[in-house]
């Protein structure tokens, strides 16, 4: 009774054959094998990579200064001139939307690392320590976490007047509360397990405990968080200067386009259509990305 | 083989898990067979397939990424894999019934006690919603819990109370065979005599044939009439309890009755056995035990060893044995 | 489980005032000055402190903000208009039941679509059904919701004329935003409602369903579904908080008179009372929302019923019970 040799073995084997005796993959190589194997994560990882490669070199791919207003052409459609066609100050949309990547993507990206870390920063002590101060930080999220956040966000854009930064703070303190609440749930998890008792068992300190063993295990859900968050931000950034807070004109970001473009909504839909079709692509290439990772960071779903 | 009054036979059944990371040859060739009224101990290590061998004849294995890739198993005559979805369906539960490993989980948390065994009452007899309460009571008293329970929650029973529960579910339509999965693994030793007692009893009072999964032993020579022993996905010994257990032969059940610690013995170690089981992505074209075998030979590196019957049905499957016995089977 | 539910509602106060004192702090730092905005820029010194009078503005920060929070509990009034010297409660309630509308019925075709489809793609993992739902509701989840309410204009108003792009004077003015909103509440409620599901199927509970001879549908809807319920019902909170946020801008992009545009209105015009009161309404919906949310888990899930209980009942009931259970145990 010789082996049974299915097709899928016949692979299997083959597979064997290159692999050292005895291979075992660390799991963040497994994690990457897995990620590697998902076809549309690579695809978002891939767009991704384009619209940051665009940004970089936009001086030597546009031909139009993105701000540099031109009367004798405005509202014109895309052509072979202005592929994107033109603004209503007769400015190339094609410029606007790649010198907008270079403002759009790192405050998506800025707003997510920096709302993750301090809101992190703070979950994480808080469920360290425990005791009053987790109780008072906790009920202070509850408060701010009674303001919807996007309602929170215009109240301290209002406050803060318009600027980059400022839309980075208006951000980070609406998304504060919620990382900081995920952050602690994770180290509960993390902390109940039984490598943490061992650590202490073998006298490691707190900030040993904290930094070199709850936080590699929280690791894998602190990345996906943070994907998702620099997409979700990226959302919210141009809501909101869609509303005229934060950026606005002439800095080229996607979202205070679309709010320059609503008035010809129907003279010019193709002005309204390529910002926000940006938006989405970068967006959904991200979400799309967020997905690979989780699911290669936690294989239990697949 | 091919006995009449055989309850049930499997043969030749092989199983694959083809999963991204490779394939996962779960169980391999296993054939046996257990008449009515008997019971089987299956004995063998974490991941030697024990619990894949179960689901498969409950017809419950997930797939993907499970596949049957050949073999049958006939439950009163019957080709179980020829079966559709609903006539499998009126025979789990209501012929064939299954206890989970771990009680904790094997119980609906939003359910009460008395909906979950009613459930499986209803489905196969005709009775109503009232009837089959009474009979979720009843079901309950026979295992030994209060009837007032009866719409308690989960969360409110003791891991040992909860395991009698899935008892109760499983045995609520009177099965022809019962297969206990490690039933008591997961509970406190003084617990898991009162549901092996349990077990045995209402064995014995309904004639249920009975698949004892596990890794102890002391609960097969308590439970069971035969024993089979199952290594990376095969059977490698089997036979009546007094045979495995008065003459093993095969190396590894030798080693396994070696590492149990004995009260009686003057030994002062255990003797574990040295290296871990054979990664079933990846297993031999020979016998998958000789990485860890004390009587290896160069003749077990040349093809699977065969089946042998030692005598009386006390089936072994070694190269040491195959000269001596009649070998049997296998090459179909 | 009645005490639980009073001590949540007293919890409101303390939260509420929060938001108060949060709101307070952010008007008091926010540049540009309300007077001027009313008056003018080149109004006199006079009128200038005449209508500061007139606003309460003369006085310290802390006074005002203890006069607003008297002026709740003894009159309650959240405040009068700078603009209008209307009371702001009158002009949110003529608002309110706009942006209610519009919130509860996107929330009502987010659940009637997001749930089911999502909810499906789980069971049916790597299907058609499930592909399709997957990037269905990642495309809608990428996209700014003000945008998807301009596209949907310019398909279905500009173009085909189906339905008006603004105002909401018939029913059919309705649709299109709540569309926008629903349809994107919908895509994370569908994505919630997947992988919650994903994660039940696995769960032991249903095999044993399975192993009793149950129907897979059954097994699906009576088994899987109600125990995927609590993370879906947690994220249809959270999506109504962001429903009464999308609101603001939904207001905006379909000119609807609600409470978010209003509140723009006020933020522009330095109006602080609309702001205050704007948010403190929305807060305090949003708190009861939650509170709701967390009453419906003790419907789904006895545990959590059970966990309730315990909070509500005195010490040495809670001894006693506890006796019972370690007797059992």
């Amino acid at each position: 009774m010789s082996k049974i040799v299915t097709p899928a073995i016949e692979r299997q084997m083959k597979i064997n054959k290159r692999r050292p005796v005895g291979y075992i993959a660390s799991p963040f190589k497994e994690a990457w094998r897995r990620l590697a194997r998902n076809k549309t994560a690579v695809a978002g990882l891939i767009v991704i990579a384009i619209f940051i490669i665009v940004a970089i070199i936009a001086p030597w791919i546009t031909k139009y200064d993105p701000t540099a207003q031109d009367y004798s052409c405005t509202l014109q459609p895309p052509s072979a001139e202005h592929i994107f066609g033109t603004d209503n100050y007769g400015r190339d949309i094609f410029s606007r939307i790649v010198y907008g990547a270079r403002v759009s993507l790192p405050i998506g990206l800025l707003c997510a690392i920096c709302s993750l870390v301090t809101g992190g920063v703070i979950g994480i002590v808080a469920a360290y320590f425990g005791g009053l101060f987790e109780d008072i930080i906790m009920r202070l999220c509850d408060i701010i976490q009674a303001i919807p956040p996007m309602l929170l966000a215009i109240a301290v854009l209002a406050a803060l007047g318009n600027g980059i930064d400022k839309m980075i703070i208006a951000n980070t303190i609406a998304l504060i509360p919620l990382y900081a609440r995920i952050s602690r749930a994770a180290i509960y998890t993390v902390k109940e397990n039984d490598y943490i008792e061992a650590g202490r068992a073998i006298g490691a300190g707190n900030l040993r405990l904290m930094f070199k063993h709850m936080l590699p295990n929280a690791l894998g859900p602190i990345i996906v968080t943070t994907t998702f968050g620099v997409a979700g931000c990226i959302l919210v950034v141009s809501s909101l200067s869609y509303l005229g807070l934060g950026i606005t004109a002439p800095t080229p970001e996607w979202g205070s386009m679309l709010s320059n473009a609503r008035e010809f909504l129907t003279s010019a839909p193709y002005y309204i259509i390529i910002p926000g079709v940006m938006i989405m692509i970068t967006v959904f290439a991200i979400n799309l990305f967020g997905d690979g990772l989780r699911d290669a960071l936690d294989p239990r779903l697949k | 083989m091919g006995n009449n009054d055989n309850l049930l036979e499997l043969k030749n059944v092989i199983v694959h898990y083809e999963t991204q990371d490779g394939v996962v040859e779960a169980v391999n060739n296993v054939s046996f067979s257990l008449k009515k009224g008997e019971s089987l101990g299956m004995v063998g290590e974490t991941g030697a397939g024990k619990t894949t061998i179960a689901l498969t004849i409950m017809g419950l294995l997930p797939k993907p990424p499970a596949h049957v890739i050949r073999g049958e198993i006939r439950f009163k005559g019957e080709n179980l894999f020829d079966k559709s979805v609903k006539q499998m369906r009126a025979i789990r539960g209501n012929d064939i019934s299954m206890i989970f490993q771990d009680p904790m989980t094997a119980l609906n948390p939003v359910l009460t006690v008395g909906d979950q065994i009613a459930e499986v009452v209803r489905l196969h007899n005709k009775m109503t919603k009232a009837e089959a309460l009474d009979k979720a009571k009843e079901m309950l008293k026979t295992v030994g819990i209060p009837e007032e329970r009866v719409s308690d929650y989960p969360h409110q029973f003791s891991g040992g109370m909860k395991q009698r529960v899935v008892i109760a579910i499983a045995l609520a339509c009177n099965p022809e065979l019962l297969i206990a999965d490690e039933p008591t693994t997961a509970l406190d030793v003084t617990i898991q005599a009162q549901v092996l007692q349990s077990i045995k009893e209402l064995k014995e009072k309904m004639g249920t044939s009975l698949i004892f999964i596990t890794h102890d032993f002391g609960i097969v020579a308590n439970i069971c009439e035969k024993c089979a022993v199952i290594y990376a996905g095969e059977i490698i010994e089997m036979g009546t309890v007094e045979q495995v257990f008065r003459h093993p032969s095969h190396p590894y059940t030798i080693g396994l009755f070696e590492s149990i610690p004995k009260l009686d013995g003057d030994e002062e170690r255990l003797k574990p056995i040295p290296g871990l089981m054979s990664d079933p992505m990846d297993l031999p074209q020979y016998c998958s035990f000789y990485d860890r075998c004390m009587r290896r030979c160069d003749s077990c590196k040349n093809g699977e060893p065969a089946v042998v019957d030692l005598g009386d049905g006390h089936i072994v499957k070694c190269k040491l044995f195959e000269s001596n016995g009649n070998a049997e089977g296998g090459q179909e | 489980m009645i005490r639980f539910v009073i001590r949540r509602i007293l919890w409101l106060i303390p939260v509420l005032l929060g938001v108060i004192t949060i709101v307070f702090i952010l008007t008091a730092i926010t540049p540009g000055d309300p007077v001027s905005m009313l008056v003018g820029e080149n109004a006199s010194e006079e009128t200038r402190q005449e209508v500061r009078a007139e606003l309460g503005l003369d006085k310290p920060l802390v006074y005002r903000y203890g006069k607003y929070i008297v002026d709740i509990v003894t009159k309650g009034s959240i405040g009068v208009s700078y603009k209008t010297k209307k009371p702001v409660w009158d002009e949110i309630m003529l608002r309110f039941p706009n942006t209610i509308k519009l919130a509860l019925l996107s929330l009502a075709v987010a659940i009637l679509v997001g749930v089911p489809l999502g909810v499906l793609a789980g069971v049916k993992q790597y299907s058609v059904i499930d592909n399709a739902c997957i990037i269905a509701s990642l495309i809608f989840c990428s996209m700014p919701e003000f945008w998807l309410g301009l596209m949907l204009i310019l398909a279905f108003a500009v173009n085909l004329g189906w339905v008006p792009a603004f105002g909401i004077r018939s029913w059919l003015g309705w649709i299109l935003p709540v569309a926008t909103l629903g349809l994107r509440a919908a895509a994370n409620i569908a994505r919630i409602s997947r992988s919650s599901m994903l994660d039940v199927v696995r769960q032991d509970y249903i095999r044993t369903a399975r192993a009793k001879g149950q129907k897979e549908s059954v097994v699906m809807l009576k088994h899987g579904l109600r125990n995927a319920l609590i993370p879906i019902i947690t994220n249809v909170g959270s999506q109504l908080g962001s429903l009464l946020g999308g609101a603001v801008t939904i207001e905006t992009v379909f000119s609807i008179s609600g409470i978010g545009k209003y509140m723009l209105d006020g933020l522009s015009g330095r109006d602080y009372p609309v702001m205050q009161g704007g948010v403190l309404i929305l807060a305090f919906v949003f708190s009861i929302i939650n509170l709701l949310v967390d009453i419906a888990y003790a419907f789904v899930d006895p545990r959590i019923k059970a966990k309730y209980k315990s909070h509500g009942i005195s010490k040495a009931e809670r001894k006693k019970l506890l006796a019972s259970f370690a007797k059992e145990g």
